[in-house]
């Protein structure tokens, strides 16, 4: 088991540093609070770390992505309460590495040198992560929303009120 | 109305120092204040809305800062372009007011300063004026350092992300020096830009070209990934996400206006990288 483990290390250490620095460097694109930034980073490489060990167990295309995105979600949402900032200050560097950069680049490049059915393929792949991702932030957001649901205003017809 | 101004426990840093000091303050109940209140109230609303808030927060806030001053029922429709409310206030009068939202890029440090700014000023009721200089000094204050914070941004998302994609080092120095050329072309055109859809076209051209060059001055050795690593600059995974977060909680308009825009500037980077190839 341990043997397993080292083997993976090896294999992604250098794709989990590089996510480190690559949602450290989000922060700072998009000007997350100075000490906020620790919590995103590691956000970021919990998320990153999810993706391989779940690329590795042989899941599908969307569940590859699903998982981490969702889990990534779990993870801003409970930063936000324990830290008392918003959610989305934690939810968008978290789930940057998984954003499907690299596809949008190779279905464009097939696109051009007129492969079609590579860029049929790589497209789909694009739609379909995308579509992970958004089913993974949906599923966890939804079920913090409803504990803490929409509050009722503008009460204009209602018995005892006016 | 009685006044009872309490400290709020989450209001940090130079906040909680004036606190103090304003509790002597008169504050005013809403009557003929409630016109400036509520201007300021779209005050910070707008600012929140440039900086990235989700709407149902926007609309949250607007509302209870209106209700913080007196009661009364307060309408407020919010979509990405313009925010309007309504408010019956105590003394019976009906104000309106709308505010259209010309452009809005994202900032999270702001829009957690406003959120606390919010908190602070439905606990304590600071007169309009002082709000006014609060949110002037959110939105207005250049720290010296956050070019230099900004700059380094650009390079690291591009040199880390290049070499996440499966890119060896040489390809995160040349990701890294597209960095630096998108910074500039950001710095010197990003404020010009009504149209965010064409602007980021024009940025994943000179992108894709300053990737070619570095490639062929021999500093990147895949073309592919140093590419990628600029395109993570680019891609709009925070309009995505806020179109979602806004979709979930009800403002399907705003979601799709934002998602749609989203969509659209995702194709403009792929056009615009397919221009660069295709030209050189």
């Amino acid at each position: 088991m341990t043997a397993k483990i080292a083997e993976f290390m090896n294999d992604y250490l250098a794709v989990l540093v590089s996510a480190l620095i690559g949602t450290l460097g989000y922060c700072l694109l998009f000007n997350v609070k100075k000490s906020r930034i620790i919590y995103c980073c590691i956000g970021g490489t919990l998320t990153t770390l999810i993706y391989f060990i779940c690329a590795e167990s042989g899941f599908s295309l969307l569940m590859q992505n699903m998982i981490p995105a969702a889990i990534a979600t779990f993870y801003a949402e409970l930063m936000a309460r324990i830290v008392k900032a918003p959610a989305t200050v934690f939810l968008i560097p978290s789930i940057i590495p998984l954003v499907p950069g690299g596809r949008l680049y190779y279905t464009m490049s097939a696109m051009i040198d007129g492969n079609k059915l590579k860029a049929d393929m790589l497209g789909g792949q694009t739609v379909l992560i995308a579509i992970g991702l958004a089913v993974g932030v949906v599923l966890v957001s939804v079920c913090f929303y409803q504990i803490a649901s929409r509050p009722r205003y503008n009460i204009r017809f209602e018995r005892g009120k006016r | 109305m009685e006044t009872t101004a309490q400290p709020s426990e989450q209001n940090t840093g130079k906040i909680t120092e004036t606190a103090e000091q304003n509790l002597n303050k008169a504050t005013e109940p809403a009557g003929q204040n409630a016109d400036k209140i509520l201007e300021r109230a779209l005050d910070i609303g707008e600012a929140m809305l440039r900086s990235g808030a989700e709407i149902l927060r926007i609309e949250d806030t607007i509302i209870r800062i209106c209700n913080a001053y007196g009661d009364g029922i307060v309408d407020v429709f919010t979509i990405l372009s313009l925010i309007i409310v309504s408010w019956k206030t105590p003394d019976g009068r009906s104000i309106t007011q709308t505010r259209r939202i010309y452009s809005y890029s994202t900032d999270l440090e702001r829009l957690e300063e406003l959120n606390a700014l919010s908190r602070y000023i439905c606990a304590n009721r600071p007169p309009a004026d002082e709000i006014e200089e609060r949110v002037n000094a959110i939105m207005c204050d250049e720290d010296k350092n956050s070019k230099y914070f900004k700059l380094a941004g650009y390079v690291l998302t591009a040199a880390a992300f290049a070499v996440f994609f499966g890119g060896n080092i040489r390809d995160g120095i040349a990701a890294g020096l597209v960095g630096i050329i998108l910074y500039a072309w950001d710095f010197v055109f990003a404020s010009h830009s009504k149209n965010r859809v064409v602007y980021s076209l024009m940025s994943s051209i000179v992108a894709g070209i300053a990737c070619i060059f570095t490639v062929n001055v021999h500093i990147g050795v895949n073309i592919d990934s140093v590419m990628i690593g600029s395109i993570m600059i680019l891609i709009p995974g925070i309009g995505i996400v806020n179109s979602l977060r806004d979709m979930m909680r009800g403002d399907i308009i705003t979601g799709i206006l934002r998602l749609a825009e989203a969509l659209m500037i995702a194709v403009a980077i792929a056009v615009g990288f397919g221009i660069a190839l295709v030209l050189i």
